[in-house]
């Protein structure tokens, strides 16, 4: 247990990986809203958006995006003093996948028993709300039927993040995310039922 | 895996960087069926944006005041408690004036959950606590001599003998600012005076274990009086225990408590029992967890917590209350260290 925690503590969270994609433009906003967080309202607009949706597909419901937008976006500014990421989209997409991941976790009838009688939450799981709201329907449907490590690399896929971004914020090696990424696309290829086709013509 | 496989996840992986990236073609090298796969689905994103009354609001609850503090994540879910000693540049521990989600603008409390709360994360914060804990007993031991060892400073906390007292941290990271929890018994009572009252407890498990020492202590305190626990030296259990007659609002409360806390504590939960005369509120520490591996002599890079963990340390604040919600009594605060 201590080595664990020296283990993980020591190791710290995922540095960038070599390779990681720069982002000049945000970079540039980035210092200014270090400077003067006033600053931040144009990575506000540039990224509300994404991480509305991000948030929205993996929780199903309206209300509950918006919750963890707001927090996404309060947590990155407060911790924006702090940041020293190349990748700003992979950095606030890690808030961004903390937030739903203990949002999900809060929802799950299953508590350590020192919380167990507080477990009143009457809002509907993530599941139940996929279940009942219209929008994004098809997709959810499809992504449900992949495993929890693949979805997760298509739900950030679909957030418009790179390879590198992805591994960054599961804490995988981009090796790791190519594998699980291939396995989910060919997975899919078969629920979507696309029909293999030879390779090379069209190189 | 051949040789195959791994080429044709390269260049599924590149197919999909260079779609985000704004292509609007196919990698040539990628299998045209996983390609085609990968399209559909984008197809089938039809998830829909924000409202735009989200976005405004939303927007000004983060940018709307030029006093908007660094902390906004107690925009989101923290009531409106006075922050402790800090310097103006230190913009995460500022506060704001909590937005539209704030409780404290309903007036009224009610068993809830803040958004944000991890309740489940407890559990794993347990383990990683305890591993840092017993980390930082055993190195304390080590350098004073074991068992038996008097309540003693502890390093890297004594330069700066103010009333919050602030430890280095790794470089960009949120500092480690308490005047309660967290500190040792010398600066405890650099801060309130020396104890009235004193008490050893012990080793809980006997003397050879490898359970702290435990020292019970009491100290004077506005409008009523402290009464403390130690673990080797780690305040680590704070009693605010009122004066017979005192009665203090929430936000009074809160007054007393915000600087027993660590400066970037942060609420994750408020939840009443028994008919509303008992409050818990459940925050959560990242420069505590991090303080105390680092006491520990963790090695320690960046400034995010693993996975699953991100809220730190938890500390639970326990208010007695009459039955119209005034506080009364005492106030309790105490990071769980477990067991």
């Amino acid at each position: 247990m201590a080595a664990w925690s020296r283990a993980r503590l020591g190791a710290g969270p995922a540095v960038p990986p070599a390779g990681d994609r720069a982002d000049p433009s945000d970079g540039v906003l980035v210092a200014a809203a270090q400077a003067d967080r006033q600053a931040f309202a144009p990575l506000y607009d540039r990224y509300v958006d994404p991480v509305y949706r991000y948030c929205l597909r993996r929780l199903g419901s309206r209300e509950a995006a918006e919750d963890a937008t707001s927090q996404v976006f309060a947590k990155a500014l407060a911790a924006l003093p702090a940041y020293r990421d190349r990748s700003f989209r992979g950095w606030l997409f890690t808030i961004a996948h903390n937030v739903v991941s203990d949002t999900r976790r809060q929802r799950r009838p299953v508590a350590p028993l020192a919380d167990a009688e507080d477990r009143v939450d009457p809002a509907p799981t993530p599941e139940e709300a996929a279940l009942t709201a219209d929008e994004g329907r098809a997709l959810r449907a499809l992504l449900v039927q992949l495993p929890a490590d693949q979805r997760r690399i298509v739900e950030l896929r679909l957030a418009g993040l790179t390879g590198v971004e992805i591994a960054r914020v599961l804490g995988r090696s981009e090796g790791a995310v190519k594998m699980l990424q291939f396995r989910a696309v060919a997975r899919l290829r078969v629920l979507l039922e696309v029909e293999p086709r030879p390779q090379g013509g069209t190189r | 895996m051949t040789r195959d496989d791994r080429s044709r996840q390269d260049a599924l992986h590149r197919h999909w960087d260079a779609l985000v990236q704004g292509a609007s073609g196919a990698d040539a090298a990628a299998d045209p069926a996983l390609a085609e796969a990968v399209r559909r689905l984008r197809a089938l994103d039809d998830a829909p944006g924000p409202d735009a009354g989200f976005i405004r609001r939303l927007r000004r609850d983060l940018l709307g005041s030029r006093q908007t503090g660094g902390d906004a994540h107690a925009a989101v879910t923290a009531p409106p408690v006075p922050q402790i000693t800090s310097s103006p540049s230190e913009a995460p521990r500022e506060r704001v004036t909590p937005p539209a989600r704030n409780m404290g603008q309903h007036g009224k409390l009610r068993r809830v959950f803040v958004t944000g709360a991890n309740s489940i994360a407890a559990a794993a914060v347990l383990v990683v606590f305890l591993g840092a804990l017993v980390l930082f007993f055993q190195g304390m031991a080590g350098r004073e001599g074991g068992a038996g060892a008097p309540a003693s400073p502890t390093p890297g906390l004594e330069r700066t003998p103010t009333e919050a007292v602030a430890a280095a941290s790794p470089p960009g990271c949120l500092p480690f600012q308490s005047a309660g929890l967290g500190l040792s018994r010398q600066q405890w009572e650099a801060r309130v005076g020396p104890p009235t009252a004193v008490r050893s407890e012990g080793r809980p498990g006997g003397a050879g274990s490898q359970a702290p020492d435990i020292v019970s202590a009491s100290y004077p305190a506005p409008r009523g009086t402290y009464e403390v626990r130690f673990a080797d030296g780690l305040l680590f259990l704070v009693r605010y225990q009122l004066d017979e007659g005192v009665t203090l609002s929430l936000d009074e409360a809160h007054a007393l408590v915000r600087p027993l806390l660590p400066g970037d504590a942060q609420l994750l939960r408020q939840a009443e029992f028994q008919d509303g005369k008992l409050l818990r509120e459940g925050y959560g520490s990242a420069s505590l967890a991090f303080e105390l591996a680092r006491r520990a002599g963790s090695r320690i890079e960046g400034c995010a917590l693993p996975g699953g963990i991100e809220h730190g340390v938890p500390i639970n604040v326990v208010y007695a209350r009459q039955d119209g919600g005034l506080v009364t009594g005492s106030i309790s605060l105490e990071m769980f260290i477990g067991g």
